[in-house]
Parts: C-alpha cells; structure tokens; sequence
C-alpha cells in the first residue's frame, strides 16, 4: 500500500514539475511586433525618416492611377487627338467615348488615389510638424507636401468639377480635407466649391514658395522634389485656369525673363531646352522643373504608364493612336514635317503613334508634370489676352516664336493680324508642343469650349452632363453629405 | 504512419507522421479570386475569342497581331482584344509544388484510477514553390520581354496540449471532467524574384539569362493562440446527459487590452425511450429510440484577419531611386474578438427496432461584433479604405434534417439509404456607420452583391430591366421610382438614354448607386443530400445526390457573352432583334455596346435562379470472393470505377450553378465571373486489403 501511495506521489510530483514547464502561455509571442513595417510611435522620429516621408508623399502622387500616366490620359483622350483601339473599358475607353457612370473603374480609383495622395501630405505635415527635427528642414519638408498637396486638389478639380471660368468659382467643387485621417473617424462632409478649392490651392503653393528651398546639390532632385521655382510654375498653370491672367503675368515674370536667353533667372536655372529630343530623353535636363521618376524596381505598374497607352507592342498596349482626320493637330498645316516634334509620331501596323515615352513598362520614362515650355507658353497667353484692346502683344509674340523655332528652327516668324489670331496661334502652339502630356480638357473647358467628335464619338458641348465626370460610387455610398454631379 | 506504444502500466507514448507532396502544372485559368477579368484567364478565352480566326496561319506560325499583342483579326474589321491562347498553353508554364509533413508525438500518464494526464506536440510545416514563366512572344509577358516568377512559401506551425482528464462511475452516476491548456504559434514567410527580359528567346527557365531582377512574393508574419478550457459530461444511466464547458482563449492580433475572449457552453439530454412511462405506453412498440437534446453556447472566431491587424504602421518603398515611408494601415485598438450565440434543439428517434433514424434539429446562431472591413469615404485617403472593425451583425437559423434507414438487409442484398437536407435563413442585422451598406467587389471590377442590415449576406443587388422595347430594339431599364428608360449605343452622347414614354431624353444614366434594388438571395436557403448504398452479393453501388437552392447565381460570364464589342457571342444573339413589332429578349446589336448586355451596369437579367440536382458520385464496385483472394494471402481485392458530378439538372444557363469566382470570399457568393466549371471524372481503380 505504501508503495503504490509513493509511487503515485512520484508520478504525480514528477507531473507537475512536467507540466509546469509545458503548460501555459508565452507573452511575447501574444505580442509579436512586426519586423517589416515601423510604427506610427517611429516613424519621424529623426531627419532621415522625416525626409523619406516626404519622398512617400511624392510615391503617391505618381501612383499609377495618377501622374504614372492615367491622368494625363484621361486629360488627353476626351479631346480629339486620338482614336481608341482597343475597346478596353480597364484602359480609359469609356473615359474616350464619355459613357462613364459613377461605377466606372477609373472614376472610383482615381478618386481614391487622389484622396489617398492628400491624406497622405497631411498625415505628414502633421508628423513632421511633430517631430524632433531642425527647424528649417520642418519648414522645408512640410513646403514640399502642401505642392503635392496642391497639385492633387488641381488634378481632381479637372475632372470631377466644372471649371472656375463658369460661375467665377461658384459650383459644386470636390471634398477640402487638410487634417489627417488615421483612424475611425466622420464620413459625412459636404462639397467644397471649386472657388473655395483653388483658394486653397493657392495659399499652399503661395506659402510652399515661401519656405521651398531654392535648389538641391543632388541633380536628380532639382527635377524630381519641389525647389521655389516648381511652385511658381504651378501657380501659373492654375491662374491660367482660373482665368486670372493677371496672376499668371505677375507668376510667370518671376521666372520667364523679357528676351532670349530663355532661362530662370534665380532658383534652379530652368530653360527652354535646345532640343526637343533631348527634353524626353535626358531626364534630368533643365527645362524639365518637375518629372516623376521610375525604374525597374519602382515601375508605373501594368496598364498604368504612358508608354503603354502611346506606344504599339512590344512596348505597350497600342490603347490609342493619333486621330488623322482634318480635326486632329495631326493634320494641321502650319505644323511642317520639317519640325523636330513631328519625330514623335511613328507609323506601326497601319496607324500612328506618339512616342514621346517609347521604352518598355519595366524601364519606363518619366513621367514630365510641369515644364519650362509650359511656363512660357502659359504667360504668353496671359500676355496676349491682357492686351490693350485687339493689340498684339510683342513679348507674347516673342515667346511663342521662341518655342515654335525651338523645334521649327527656319519657319518664318509668326506675324498675326491682332489679339485673337495671336491667341488662336498659341493655342495651336499647346496643341502641338504638349501632345499627350495631359492638357488636353483644362485647354476645353476652361474657355468653355465643346470636345470635338472624333472617330465614332460625337461632340459634347459644355451644357452636357458627360462634359465632367460623376462622383466615385463608392464616396456616395458612405458620405450622405456629398452630391452627385447633375445626370449621373 | 501511426504509432502507439505501452511502455508499462501507466506510460502510453506514441505518435503520427504523415507527408504529402503535391506538384501541380497548369495554365492561368482566371479562376482564382482576384482573376476574373484577367486577359489571359483561360476560362474568359474559351468563351470570348471569335470563333472566326485560325489559331494558326496558312504557314504554320501562330495567328497573332504583335501590334496590339492580341490574336490576329483574320476577316474581322475591327481589331479583336483577347490573345491567342495556344500561345500560352505551349510556351508558357505555370507549376506549383507544396511539400507538407504533419506530425505529432504523445504522452499519456495514467496517474491514478480514472485520472490520465495526456501531453500532444504537433507540427504542420508546409513549404510551396511557384515558378511562372511568360513567354516573350504573345501575351502578358511580352511588355517586359519575358517574365520568370519563382517564389518559395513557408508555413511553419507547431501546437502543444496539455490535458488532465478524469473518467469515474459511481454506481449509475457517469462523470468525465477534463481541464487542459494549449498553445499553437504559426510562422509565415514568403520570398522571391522576378526576372525580366530574356537575353535570349532560347531561354524559359527562371535561371536562364535576363536583363532585370525584381523582388516578388515577399511577406512575414507570425501570430499565436493560448487556450484554458475545461469541461465537465455527466450522465445518470445513460438516460440524463448534461454537459458544460468553458474556455479562456487568447489571440495575438487582437488588441494588447482585448486579447483574451471568455466563452462557455451547455448542453442537456433525455433519453426518453428509457424512461418506465415510455417503456409501458404504446410509444416504445413505435420508437425503439427517443432522445431529446439541447444546447446552448458562445464561441469565439479570430479567422480571416492579419497577423497585425490592430497596429497603425508605416511601410517601406521606393521613389525612384530614394527610399520612402507611408503610410500604410489604420489600424483599431479596439480589435477584439468576434462571438456567436449558438442555440440547438433537437430530436433523435429510430424505429423499426433502429433501422429507421431520424434526427432533427432547429439551430439559432448569431454572429456577434463580426469583424468587418468598415469602409470608410474615400476623400479620407485611409490606406484599402477601410478599417477593421467589430461591427457587424448576422443571424442564422434554419432546420437540419438526417433520415437514415436500412430498408434491406438479407444475406445477398442489401440497400441503405440516407437523406439530409439543411434550411438555411441567413440576415444581416447590424453593420457599421449607422448601417451603411457595403459592396464588395469581383476582382476589383464589378460589385453585384451587397452586404445590407436586413438582407442575406451578399445578395445581388442589380437594376431591374423589363426585356426590349419592340418598337426599337432598346433594353428597357428601370429607375428606383418604376420610371422606364431605354438604352442606344448609336445615338449622340447626351441622348444615348431615353424615355420609354415619349423617347425625351432622360434626365440621367440608370446605374445600381440610383436604381438597384435587392433581387434576392445569394446564400442558399436549402441544402442537402441523398446517399444510396446497394450491395448485390459481391457487387456494390452507391450512389450521392446533392441538391440546393432558394438562392439565386449571378451569371457575369453570360453578360460578357453578349458583349458587343469584339467578343464571341452565345448563340441566343441570333434571336436579337432585328425590325420593329419583334418581340424577343436579346436588344439590337450596336458594336461597342456593354451597357444593354449587363457589363457596364449590373442588370437583372443576369440574376439567375440557383436550384440544382446534382449526382455527385455514383460508384460501382465488384469485390473477388474469398475464397479466391484467401489462395493469395490477400483479405479483401475490390474492383470499382467512379464518376464525379455526372450531371447537373437545373434552370441556370451558365455552365455550373456551383461557382464562386470570389472563392472564399464570405460577403459576395455565388458570382460567377468567367470561371472554369467543375470537371466531370471518370476514375477506375482498385482497393487492395491485407
């Protein structure tokens, strides 16, 4: 009997030692720290950190929804440049032929991205404006997200909105958000007006002016980040789509200078580059002020670049050609095959095609968003239009010569009879030197013009609701304060 | 391979080992969840290429429009949009091969009487390799000159249990108690490489000579569940059977405060037919068996959420050249676990002396705080526009019935059936941000279902239309408020829609934001099946049947079927209508129409009914006598052949009312999407015995 008792004394003393070390629970792997993301607790806290935050605030920018290539494709498609050949509905082919519904994949996703790109600039002026770094590099990073910031409110007002030029500002616009947002939250906010969105555009780009760095020693930078100058050129992009020519004189003074050499005179020393070739193919060149850059690592993705939407395969998906009918820039008779921009449209399989982004999806060109030829360009229309009743204004008419000789070198100069045909001209001179570059339908709508038919699509005048997109479905479905545009 | 080995009296030791490899070599079939509008999907080529153009040329090359990287148009005017799929079958190649063991080892200790302290350590480690190669000729790997993917998965698991169970009768008093603990740690890693642009076109295999190298296939992460449970069975006589359990689990993905969920159960039973009153009465010459039971418990579900899912972190990328942060997940400390209130009645009775059994129960099962992906509005630039959240709210009740019987049992024939079918009411009840609707996608492209307080999970939600107006050929669509509208392709852009009343144009599009209503139900209101056995001296067959419906289909693959850009139409496009006063289904052909066919707008048209009969398997079998198998030390030799699902009888016109193209997806069944149906097998084989 004494036996068996110790002998279950053993087993049930040796158990428990047994099950003591088995038995329980291990508190760090109940909370196991993720080894390849940084908490929100880290993620600014030192200098290096804070400027990869900016550099991510950029990333998305050049999503492949937004500046990678769709947007200026969504720009250019619904003018009459191009011909859709595939019938892709994935690819900008309802954009092309104005049949989009509130459910349409490039409404939604571009909505989403241009908002995702917003949050983003603000969650990380937010952080950065916390965080423990010098003062003057606070300054200068948090400049450099209100210019992203900037230019994503713009980008969606092209598209969703009427234009400021109908009602001086006074319609429907797009969602104003300016806080971050990282955590359950309000989902209800009503439209701001298009008038109360460009305001905001414009005191962030006035204040990033302020605080953005003059230049970068890094090269790559002075093209890829925001320096003073990228603000002051977006701010006569967007004065001349507020109409407000004026502004876009005072903007483009400071860097388009009164004769050739054509050239910045302080800041970055942007030009007007003396091959047009070479605009495209050095990536870096100085005419460019700001351009997004891809590489094999960090690539548009499929079906997003415009390499793809441009170029026949095996580089891309032959998406659009050139409209080679009378109504088509391709066919204008001032536009001589002697001018080095003509070396952009090559024949493939019986059509035409831009290649002024010809290498494949994996090393894919950068995507240019803001140039020295535009600036120019810009004021010269200001210029023109601001002129003393029907005069022809001589610097306007300067400037456009200039960047028309650029490419033409022994055209004989322009010589219009007054302000209109001069205007006309310089409208013709956009149409041509920035093909494909996305400005396309802020060139229509700003001056309240009707998109032309092309191949099976008839026109559409202002007064029509296809003229701007419909909200994305999937605003509607969670914000019950948000309207949709008119028909959709 | 199993093992048990009695070491001495009170010392049991034992083990399993078991390893599986499976290599599967296939094409992109555009089945997988995410891939039903892929270009290269098998599936979509089979039924959208023009049935017009050659697979091959005159010469023998392949019949391709290298221009567009699409098959060639032949005769067609327009340019077709899908590639040449022979192409893909014979130049490409899609493999995966997985590795599994799963092991475990066990010790019992019989400590006293009644009393056995049991310890299990198990392991599950799998490790997959992919290898993708896209040929540089045709296809979605021509923009990059070629593509060569391999990516190596490792899951790696291991599970450790302690229980102490005690077992004792007292006289007719039955008790087993059990306390015990268990741990399980999951580690997932994911590495790999793309390789792109062929140096060479002789090269295909991942190691030949490229231009660029890319990560791909990258992911970490690990997550661990603790268990206390403890429960306690006892039964008088075998007659009143009472039962209780509780447990105390916790999940690392939950937040640091909520990690732990408390959750417990009861349940009872009375075997009437052994009670004296039962025995006395008439009832027990009806019944030979009469047991009623009840449950009633909360259980605890954390599947179906990342590894860190509470966490709001910053992710690392690329900007060109430059590093980056963003950031990439809101997350919510609030994460917790989700619950459901499971409720069971039910009724056991056999008769004829238990040749007939008959079981019925009636199930209540509310899901509670359903962890959802609360979509939030996209002007808040939250990263996947959503954010996990304990939300939702859904209900589930419905009735399982099984009946059993031995109708014949002679020594030369013999024949068994069972039936069992389940009734199935699902509803949501609560959803976030005030019961907001959700629309979960296909792929990312289309959303027929919807998540709606009040509906069952994922029903369709479509545009109503009332067939094709005869006077012009238009696809009549309905506005919420029953106003009729109408669609031309051909017309101008401002007047494509149009009234039905007096042709005025309408005053906007017909879309599912402004016009869709809830068709009906995606989840099937009744299931079950109908088993067979015959044995005819030493020839057996058996045969299933399984049958569901109540639900409805979404047939996405017969909108695509009527699209009228440059895709393959279905045979019904003959009865379109073609001059006015004809009255059919099919609209008016306009080429580059996919609004009146139901891809640009979800339509009701497309919402099918989803009854089905099914015969499974029906299995014939031929077993040698003894006597010829005993000659050859064999104890059982048995000849059979199989087919699987042999036929399907149902009102669906697409290939197999059974499809999801969202797989798993558990908010929007029942679409199908492009996806390859269900094969039909024929298998023969024989089952040898020792």
């Amino acid at each position: 009997m004494t036996k068996n008792l110790k002998i279950m004394k053993f087993k049930i003393v040796s158990l428990s030692l047994l099950a003591a070390a088995f038995v329980g629970c291990s508190k760090e792997k109940l909370e196991p720290i993720p080894q390849t993301a940084l908490s929100d607790a880290v993620a600014f806290s030192d200098s290096a950190r804070c400027v990869q935050q900016v550099q991510g605030v950029y990333s998305s920018l050049k999503a492949g929804q937004m500046l990678a290539g769709r947007y200026q494709v969504y720009q250019d498609v619904r003018g009459e440049e191009f011909i859709n050949r595939t019938n892709n509905a994935v690819t900008a082919w309802l954009t092309w032929q104005f049949n989009l519904t509130a459910s349409a994949n490039e409404v939604q996703n571009f909505w989403s991205a241009a908002y995702a790109c917003i949050n983003r600039a603000n969650v990380v002026m937010a952080g950065i404006e916390g965080s423990p770094i010098s003062a003057t590099l606070k300054r200068n990073l948090i400049a450099e997200a209100k210019v992203v910031r900037a230019t994503a409110y713009f980008m969606l007002l092209q598209l969703y909105a009427r234009p400021f030029t109908d009602g001086n500002g006074a319609r429907p616009g797009v969602i104003l958000r300016l806080t971050p947002e990282t955590s359950a939250g309000e989902n209800n906010r009503a439209r701001a007006t298009v008038g109360e969105v460009y305001t905001q555009i414009i005191k962030d780009l006035n204040e990033a002016e302020a605080e953005l760095p003059l230049t970068y020693t890094n090269t790559e930078h002075r093209v890829t980040r925001a320096h003073r100058n990228t603000a002051i050129a977006l701010k006569t992009r967007v004065y001349l789509n507020m109409g407000q020519y004026a502004n876009v004189v005072t903007e483009g003074n400071k860097l388009v200078p009164n004769a050739a050499p054509w050239q910045a005179a302080s800041g970055v020393a942007n030009a007007l580059n003396a091959s047009i070739a070479t605009v495209f193919s050095n990536y870096t060149n100085s005419e460019m002020i700001f351009s997004m850059p891809f590489t094999a690592l960090d690539p548009p993705g499929v079906q997003n670049g415009l390499g793809h939407y441009y170029n026949p395969a095996p580089n891309g998906g032959a998406e659009f050609s050139l409209n080679l009918d009378p109504g088509g820039i391709f066919s204008n008779a001032d536009w001589r095959s002697s001018d080095a921009r003509r070396n952009f449209l090559v024949v493939a399989s019986g059509h035409t095609w831009l290649r002024k982004w010809p290498n494949p999806a994996n090393a894919a060109d950068w995507s240019p968003v803001i140039r020295y030829a535009e600036v120019m360009l810009n004021l010269a229309e200001a210029l023109a239009r601001n002129a003393a009743g029907t005069s022809v204004d001589a610097r306007a008419l300067a400037i456009l010569n200039a960047v028309r000789k650029r490419s033409d070198a022994t055209i004989a100069d322009f010589a219009p009879a007054n302000k209109d045909a001069l205007v006309a001209l310089i409208l013709t001179e956009r149409r041509i030197e920035l093909l494909g570059e996305g400005f396309r339908t802020s060139d229509i709508t700003r001056l309240g013009g009707t998109f032309p038919a092309k191949g099976v699509v008839g026109a559409v005048a202002p007064s029509a609701n296809q003229y701007i997109w419909p909200i994305s479905l999937a605003e509607l479905l969670v914000n019950k304060s948000c309207e949709q545009n008119p028909g959709y | 391979m199993s093992l048990d080995h009695k070491v001495n009296s009170w010392f049991t030791l034992g083990g399993k080992f078991q390893y599986a490899n499976s290599n599967n070599f296939g094409v992109n079939s555009g089945s997988q969840p995410g891939g039903a509008f892929a270009t290269s999907g098998i599936g979509r080529l089979g039924f959208n290429l023009a049935p017009n153009v050659p697979v091959f040329l005159n010469d023998g090359s392949y019949n391709l429009n290298r221009a567009s990287n699409q098959i060639g148009q032949g005769a067609n005017l327009t340019a077709l949009q899908f590639t040449n799929p022979q192409v893909l079958l014979d130049l490409s190649r899609f493999t995966s091969e997985s590795d599994r063991v799963i092991a475990n080892i066990y010790g019992n200790v019989k400590l006293m009487d009644g009393l056995n302290f049991r310890t299990t350590f198990g392991i599950d480690n799998m490790t997959i390799i992919n290898k993708t190669f896209q040929n540089p000729l045709h296809g979605d790997g021509v923009a990059n000159n070629g593509n060569a993917i391999n990516t190596n998965q490792s899951y790696r698991r291991w599970n450790l249990t302690n229980v102490l169970n005690y077992n004792k009768s007292f006289g007719d008093h039955n008790i087993a108690a059990l306390v015990g603990n268990e741990q399980q740690y999951t580690w997932q890693e994911g590495w790999g490489a793309w390789r792109q642009g062929v140096t060479d076109p002789f090269y295909n295999e991942f190691q030949g000579g490229f231009n660029t190298i890319v990560p791909s296939g990258n992911f970490l992460g690990e997550n661990y569940l603790v268990s206390f449970f403890g429960r306690v069975n006892y039964d008088y006589k075998k007659k009143y059977l009472l039962s209780f359990n509780a447990r105390r689990d916790g999940y690392s993905a939950f937040s640091p405060e909520n990690k732990y969920g408390n959750f417990w159960g009861a349940s009872a039973g009375w075997v009437v037919s052994q009670e004296k009153f039962f025995e006395n009465s008439g009832l027990s010459k009806i019944f030979s068996n009469f047991k009623v039971r009840g449950s009633y418990g909360v259980v605890g579900n954390n599947q179906g959420i990342g590894d860190f899912a509470f966490w709001s972190f910053f992710s690392s990328g690329l900007y060109g050249t430059n590093p980056s942060l963003f950031f990439s997940q809101a997350g919510n400390r609030d994460l917790r676990w989700e619950t459901s209130k499971k409720t069971d009645i039910g009724l056991e009775m056999g008769f004829l002396n238990g040749r007939l059994n008959v079981e019925a129960t009636y199930y209540i099962n509310d899901v509670d705080n359903l962890i959802l992906a609360e979509p939030q509005a996209p002007s808040r630039g939250i990263p996947g526009n959503s954010i996990l959240q304990n939300v939702g709210a859904m209900s589930n009740r419905g009735l399982e019935l099984t009946i059993n019987y031995n109708v014949i049992q002679k020594k030369d024939f013999s024949w068994n059936t069972s039936f069992n079918i389940t009734t199935l009411r699902n509803k949501v009840t609560a959803l976030a941000a005030g019961g907001a609707d959700i629309q979960p996608a296909t792929s990312g492209l289309e959303r027929p279902s919807m998540v709606r307080v009040g509906e069952s999970i994922g029903s369709f939600y479509a545009v109503r239309t009332a067939g094709v107006n005869p006077a012009n050929g238009q696809r009549i669509f309905l506005y919420r408020d029953g106003t009729q509208v109408q669609y031309n392709h051909a017309a101008p852009v401002a007047s494509r829609w149009t009234l039905v009343s007096n042709g005025a144009v309408a005053p906007r599009v017909a879309d599912q934001a402004n016009d869709g209503v809830i068709i009906g139900p995606a989840l099937p209101k009744w299931t079950g099946g109908w088993d067979n056995n015959f044995r005819y001296k030493n020839f057996d067959v058996s045969m299933l049947f399984f049958f569901s419906g109540g639900n409805y289909v979404y047939n996405g693959t017969r909108a695509g079927m009527l699209d009228q850009r440059s895709w393959n139409n279905t045979t019904d496009v003959l009865r379109r209508w073609q001059r006015a006063g004809d009255q059919t289904d099919i609209p008016r052909v306009v080429f580059g129409d996919n609004i009146s066919n139901g891809s640009g707008v979800v339509i009701s048209e497309n919402v099918e009914r989803g009854d089905f009969l099914k015969l499974r398997n029906i299995t014939v079998g031929y077993t040698l006598p003894k006597r010829l198998t005993d000659r050859a030390g064999i104890s059982s030799f048995r000849f059979f052949a199989q087919v699987f699902n042999a036929f399907t009888l149902t009102g669906y016109r697409g290939y197999d009312p059974e499809i999801s193209s969202n797989g798993n997806g558990n908010s929007n069944p029942s679409v199908d999407r492009n996806s390859v149906p269900q094969a039909r097998s024929f298998n023969i084989g024989i089952n040898v015995g020792f």
